[in-house]
């Protein structure tokens, strides 16, 4: 048609001249409208478009304000997850943040000479830390490596540089450092001062300059050393009697006295220690100053003048102690729950401590300030409405300020149950943070609602107005007319675009909930468009019941997927706990609906759970049946109803399950026997495997993804050929090393080293394949899909780390070639398979170098298996890298084949690229990267990827790029113009041509 | 990890597979086969030391028939100095089903120093206890309740405790295949590997027995018949596979036949009115210059 009218006008000659051009560029438009667009890598104005990160700190341990000066409004934090951060006080926003790693848990945090964060990290390591930015300006290796270690920030000057130094006291060493570069002033050894005296508690008299060290001598008898602050030595050393069987347990140092608490927490000891020659001890029984006593005592340091706390099951009381006779009187009592701060000096005389009650519900509490002295003074007296879902407060750090009348102002930092911290300000919650995402668990993918009338749809559309000018704006960025502040306006609404963020399912699948199971036992529902929390929920059954061990969370199952009632049903996730600390805890099961949020029931069990099962069953309410092992490897089913017992029945016979002893080397295959009661079952060992645990060491299981979908059973080759794929869902890959400690580089040496892999059939325990990597050792990382298995580990002879990648093909189906055969042939894809057959397996495998080590390793997920997969690794330096499968494809060779070449294998190389554009996380780093999750989105070509440690990050993939869907800026107006300018071209000529016909035939 | 499987077919070729990584020494050891239904009481000897460390890297098969020899008391003859050999026996032992385990057979073998230090068993065999009365009638009934015939030998050889290396096969499987049986057994081994530019895995292939035995005794009869019931799960037919493309197929053919007919039937009455289409035709090209 086109062509037509070409022609037509090109007869036509000069008039037509202008419009042809105008076609020409109105195609080129309409080819730049639908030209692919090539996604190796993120283009600058794409990041944030389809990822988001988040930074999180963990549950915050220690806090020290720093709020002198002005514009200086910041508190340092020191969290379980060994990070020091610098928030600012104002917004809760990190100033700066360091992660000191998995084995630097942190024992103190101080300011020290106005101007450094000083932290104690495992013991030993002793590190100071700009204030501002946060850089590191001294590092001292101590030698002490107690876990009990205290550091103190003297008053007092020791090596004469006007800033007062620092201390360190723990396993027997008292250190004096230098605040302002770190060097060890003294240490003085308290070990040799008596037999068996282990200081445990310190106490500094700043006007004589010296240091007491308590500590229990034996189980019969308290010592006191004194050393003098200025050289370290030990001027005095005195030891008291405690009394006849009195089982000592908790020592304190109040002012200049000492309690000490006994085991039943039935009685106190207490004395003073300065002055005289001899410590004279007092036994009060705890009764005696406080009549309803109710086990589980306590002592707790206040570091208030003359006053401690006695912590009970169900009451808190605070008791003073007399500084010249040591006697014990009741001062305050409170009922549990309570959380009381760290003590705040006023002034020389005036100290205040905050305490913090909640009201009737958990979300309303009572901040009280109060003064120590005689603890009846309160100056501040909030009632503050806390955000749902926090739980009970059970950490308070209090700071104070000077209002714009001069009076004292109170601000309270306080950690709450889900390990969230937020600040507390005139009755108000000024800033919030979700801290506990930094210790995720477990995370899955839901869906969300379809949508329909009804359901709320959280965000506003866009209006036809703001539509329009987004497409303007990209029409002007399309055809270079775009000014800076265009360019700027189009990013704002490409990134705010509303379409993300929705609370419904799209046509695409790219908007999820990602659901988040944490350490404190909450459950988070991000969504995945921008990564803002739609629903928390601190998980009831999981919470501790009047001071119980805490139950600890375990895992995160997805229990109901619906898909036929997707209109009715919401999507039920599982969340498997224990009630206590240890394997052997009896499990603790609650089911929580993935939509509101809310906890449906919950159950305790009376035995442990040991591992769980999702079996490939559904009942009619769209429930997966699961088996739970208990400690005596029976295995009871869920849910317990009559029709997941009578679906059960029809398939226990084919139900076989595992177990990986890593202590003891074996691997256990079981089967379901029989029927013991209700809804339980008893298991028989079917096979073993039992490793040498002389040489053999278990270090990596990996199994296939249950949710993996594999397109194709062959491969076809360059020549024609067929391999097929070995596409056995019960396998497993193991991996073991050598036995010891010889997972850190250089201890162990290459000749003792190995690494034996296997692949089992976990039916039959059958070994498919076994192969041994000499001078090699772990730590092992594998990840298995397909019919392929990728592990992780390092060479100690070529001092690398290296990749293997093993394929398993099919050889007893390599005859069935050619359509006919395949029809009629004995092996078809109606033939079913079993593992009871004997396997012909080939294997093919290759190694390569790889430069990086790895923290995590998985693989990206599509909807239908056709993508060709990437690697995702986590590399060491907290970022994850996507790798393409066909770089670690076995069948490469130095020289490939012209056939070969047309397959798209690529010539072996002995090492991997790492290109930067493939990191995924491009500029972004997951501190303490502990997991990645892949899931398909309902479209083909994309995977989507979250990754979580310390910080989260998600994103979407397009391992083989985005075949089957326009790209998200696609201009739609510019093709509808293009289209209006063709048509009203071809009416324009299609006229013009009518009157040029008529002039000629009336010539 | 729960596995259902799904439902077992006859198993194509015989194998009772099971595992063992004895906890000997570094050394390469090597493994067994056995047979079912013994006749003769000779145990055949052969000369040549299969499996011993460093003999040729290719992978080694034997075949070799093994007989039952009267089963030997579980012992160890203990050589005195480093330089002797010893004889090292085991048990091989049975359970049909839940049932206790027996004795199954014996498993012999000479312990000696290796070249490389450490020990390396060879001359490994196997002498299989016939099936007693009970034992036939537990393993017929097994077939019938579809259920598990396990064998387990102890993990540490040299000095068997209360570990064990456990293997199970399904009965119908062991019978659908005449009671053929492969034993492969794992062993702590070296490994050489080969160089081209990258390090490869080389891999220690496992030395496989397998011993075929014609079986002409009573439980191979007996079990045989009833393995015989146990017919393969039959192979859908062509048409039950592909029906569902074979009758698009055939209505699209059918459909074209109908039109083709269809356009017969009316050009056959076309012809009729010829005439007046032709004039129709002249019409408009007569038009054409008048419109001009």
């Amino acid at each position: 048609m086109r062509m037509q009218i070409m022609m037509r006008l090109s007869r036509d000659g000069a008039p037509a001249f202008g419009l042809l051009l105008l076609l020409v560029l109105s195609m080129l438009m309409l080819l730049g409208c639908i030209w692919p667009q090539p996604c190796n890598a993120l283009y600058e104005d794409q990041v944030g478009m389809w990822d988001w990160y988040q930074q999180y700190i963990g549950k915050v341990t220690h806090a020290v304000f720093q709020t002198q000066g002005t514009g200086r409004k910041r508190v340092l934090v020191a969290t379980d997850e060994n990070v020091i951060a610098s928030l600012n006080l104002r917004k809760g926003e990190i100033l700066w943040r360091h992660a000191l790693g998995e084995t630097e848990s942190i024992n103190a945090l101080e300011i020290a000479a106005g101007k450094y964060a000083v932290t104690l990290s495992a013991g030993c390591n002793l590190r100071a830390w700009n204030l501002p930015d946060g850089t590191l300006i001294w590092e001292t290796h101590l030698q002490t490596a107690a876990s009990a270690v205290k550091l103190l920030i003297l008053s007092t000057d020791i090596n004469n540089d006007r800033t007062n130094d620092l201390l360190v006291v723990g396993g027997g060493l008292v250190q004096a450092i230098s605040s302002v570069d770190g060097r060890l002033l003294w240490t003085a050894d308290l070990a040799d001062v008596g037999g068996g005296f282990l200081p445990q508690e310190t106490s500094v008299a700043d006007k004589e300059h010296k240091l007491y060290a308590l500590g229990f001598v034996g189980s019969s008898k308290l010592g006191v050393a004194e050393i003098d602050l200025s050289t370290g030595a030990k001027t005095q050393y005195k030891e008291a009697e405690l009394p006849e069987g009195f089982p000592i347990s908790d020592l304190l140092a109040v002012g200049e006295s000492v309690v000490a608490l006994d085991l039943a927490g039935s009685s106190i000891v207490s004395g003073t220690f300065t002055g005289k020659e001899k410590i004279t001890l007092e036994l009060t029984p705890v009764s005696s100053i406080y009549h309803d006593v109710s086990g589980n005592a306590q002592l707790l340091s206040l570091k208030a003048r003359g006053v401690f706390v006695i912590s009970f099951k169900d009451e808190v009381i605070v008791v003073g102690v007399d500084s010249e006779t040591g006697k014990l009187d009741l001062v305050e009592k409170f009922n549990q729950p309570i959380a009381i701060s760290n003590t705040l000096a006023l002034s020389d005389e005036k100290q205040a401590i905050a305490l913090v009650q909640h009201m009737d519900s958990d979300q309303t509490i009572l901040l009280r300030v109060i003064i120590t002295d005689g603890w009846k003074d309160e100056i501040a007296k909030d009632v503050i409405k806390l955000e749902p879902q926090r739980g009970l407060l059970q950490t308070i750090f209090l700071n104070s300020y000077t209002r714009t009348d001069k009076s004292h102002g109170f601000r309270a930092l306080v950690v709450a149950e889900d390990d969230s911290l937020s600040l507390l300000q005139q009755g108000e919650v000024v800033w919030s943070r979700e801290d506990g995402l930094a210790s995720i668990l477990d995370a899955r993918m839901a869906e969300l609602p379809l949508e329909r009338a009804g359901v709320s749809v959280a965000q506003v559309e866009h209006s036809l107005e703001e539509w329009l000018k987004g497409h303007v704006l990209r029409l002007k960025s399309t055809l270079m007319l775009a000014s800076a502040e265009d360019v700027v306006a189009l990013q704002a609404v490409r990134l705010k675009n509303a379409e993300k963020t929705k609370m419904t399912r799209d046509h695409n699948g790219f908007r999820k909930l990602i659901i988040l199971l944490t350490k404190s036992g909450k459950l988070f529902a991000l969504h995945s468009g921008d990564g803002h929390v739609v629903w928390s929920l601190l998980i009831p059954a999981l919470r501790s019941e009047h001071r119980t061990p805490k139950p600890e969370p375990v895992k995160l199952l997805p229990w109901r997927k619906p898909h036929q009632h997707a209109l009715d049903d919401s999507p039920v996730f599982l969340v498997v706990g224990r009630l206590g600390p240890g394997p052997n805890a009896p499990g603790v099961l609650s089911w929580v609906d993935a939509y509101s949020g809310r906890e449906l029931h919950s159950l305790k069990l009376t035995y442990p759970i040991k591992q769980v099962l999702p079996l490939p069953i559904l009942d009619s309410l769209e429930q997966r049946l699961h088996l739970f092992v208990d400690g005596e490897t029976n295995v009871h089913l869920f849910p317990n109803t009559a029709e997941s017992l009578s679906l059960f029945n029809n398939q226990s016979q084919n139900v076989y399950f595992y177990d990986v002893n890593k202590d003891e080397g074996v691997i256990k295959g079981f089967r379901i026997t029989d029927h013991i009661e209700d809804f339980v079952f008893s298991t028989r060992l079917l096979w073993s495997v039992v490793f040498p645990s002389d040489s053999e060491a278990i270090a990596t299981t990996a199994t296939r993804n249950s949710d993996e979908v594999v397109h194709t059973q062959a491969k076809v080759l360059g020549d024609r050929n067929v391999l097929f794929k070995y596409l056995n869902k019960n396998i497993v890959f193991v991996t073991t090393v050598a036995p010891g400690p010889s997972s850190k580089v250089g201890l162990a040496a290459p000749e003792d080293s190995w690494l034996v892999a296997y692949l089992i059939d976990t039916i039959t325990g059958q070994v498919l394949h076994r192969v041994t990597h000499q001078d090699v050792q772990g730590p092992v990382h594998a990840v298995l899909s397909e019919n392929w298995v990728i592990y992780h580990y390092f060479n100690l002879r070529a001092h690398r780390y290296e990749l293997t990648v093993m394929e398993f093909y099919d050889n007893s189906r390599a005859e069935t070639k050619g359509v006919l055969q395949y029809i009629i042939g004995r092996h078809n894809a109606s033939a079913p398979f079993s593992s009871y057959t004997y396997p012909n397996i080939d294997v093919k495998s290759q190694s390569y170098f790889f430069t990086s080590s790895v923290k995590k390793m998985a693989v990206t997920m599509t909807a239908r298996g056709i993508t060709s997969r990437q690697l995702l690794i986590g590399t060491n330096c907290d970022q994850v890298l996507a790798l393409d499968k066909r770089f670690l494809d076995p069948r490469r060779s130095i020289n490939p084949t012209a056939m070969e070449r047309e397959e798209g294998i690529l010539p072996l190389t002995d090492g991997l690229p790492i290109y930067p554009q493939s990191y995924v996380t491009h500029s972004y780093r997951l501190e303490g990267l502990r997991g990645i999750l892949s899931v398909p989105a309902r479209l083909e070509s994309p995977s989507l990827v979250f990754a979580y440690g310390l910080d989260l990050f998600y994103t979407r993939l397009a391992p083989s790029r985005t075949y089957d869907s326009l790209t998200e800026d696609f201009s739609y107006a510019l093709l509808l113009i293009t289209m209006i300018v063709l048509v009203v071209a071809i009416g324009v000529s299609w006229v013009m041509s009518k009157r040029k016909e008529l002039a000629d035939k009336w010539k | 990890m729960a596995k259902a499987s799904s439902c077992a077919p006859p198993c194509s070729r015989s194998l009772l597979y099971f595992l063992c990584i004895a906890a000997l020494s570094l050394l390469l050891l090597l493994l067994p086969a056995a047979s079912q239904g013994f006749k003769s009481d000779e145990l055949v000897e052969e000369e040549d030391e299969w499996g011993l460390v460093g003999r040729g890297s290719a992978q080694q098969q034997q075949r070799e028939r093994v007989s039952a020899g009267s089963p030997r008391r579980f012992a160890v003859e203990q050589g005195d100095s480093s330089g002797a050999d010893t004889k090292v026996e085991f048990r091989l032992e049975q359970a049909f089903g839940d049932s206790q385990y027996s004795e199954a057979g014996t498993f012999s073998a000479r312990l000696k120093p290796s070249s490389r230090g450490g020990q390396a068993l060879v001359k490994l065999r196997l002498s299989r206890k016939p099936l007693t009365d009970n034992e036939k009638s537990a393993f017929e009934e097994l077939v019938k309740e579809d259920g598990f015939y396990t064998i387990r030998v102890p993990a540490n050889v040299l000095n068997p405790g209360k570990t064990f290396v456990v293997s199970s096969t399904k009965a119908r499987c062991l019978s659908a295949s005449n009671l053929e049986e492969r034993f492969d057994i794992y062993m702590p081994s070296q490994w050489s590997f080969s160089s081209l530019i990258v390090s490869k895995t080389g891999e220690i292939a496992s030395k496989m027995f397998s011993i075929n035995e014609e079986i002409s005794t009573g439980v191979g009869e007996v079990v045989g018949d009833e393995g015989a019931q146990l017919t393969k799960l039959p192979e859908k037919s062509f048409w039950a596979k592909y029906w569902m493309y074979i009758v698009p197929m055939g209505l699209i053919v059918l459909n074209a036949i109908t039109q083709v007919a269809n356009v017969q039937d009316e050009q056959n009455p076309g012809q009729a009115s010829g005439q007046g289409a032709g004039q129709a035709t002249a019409q408009r090209i007569a038009g054409g210059p008048r419109r001009r």
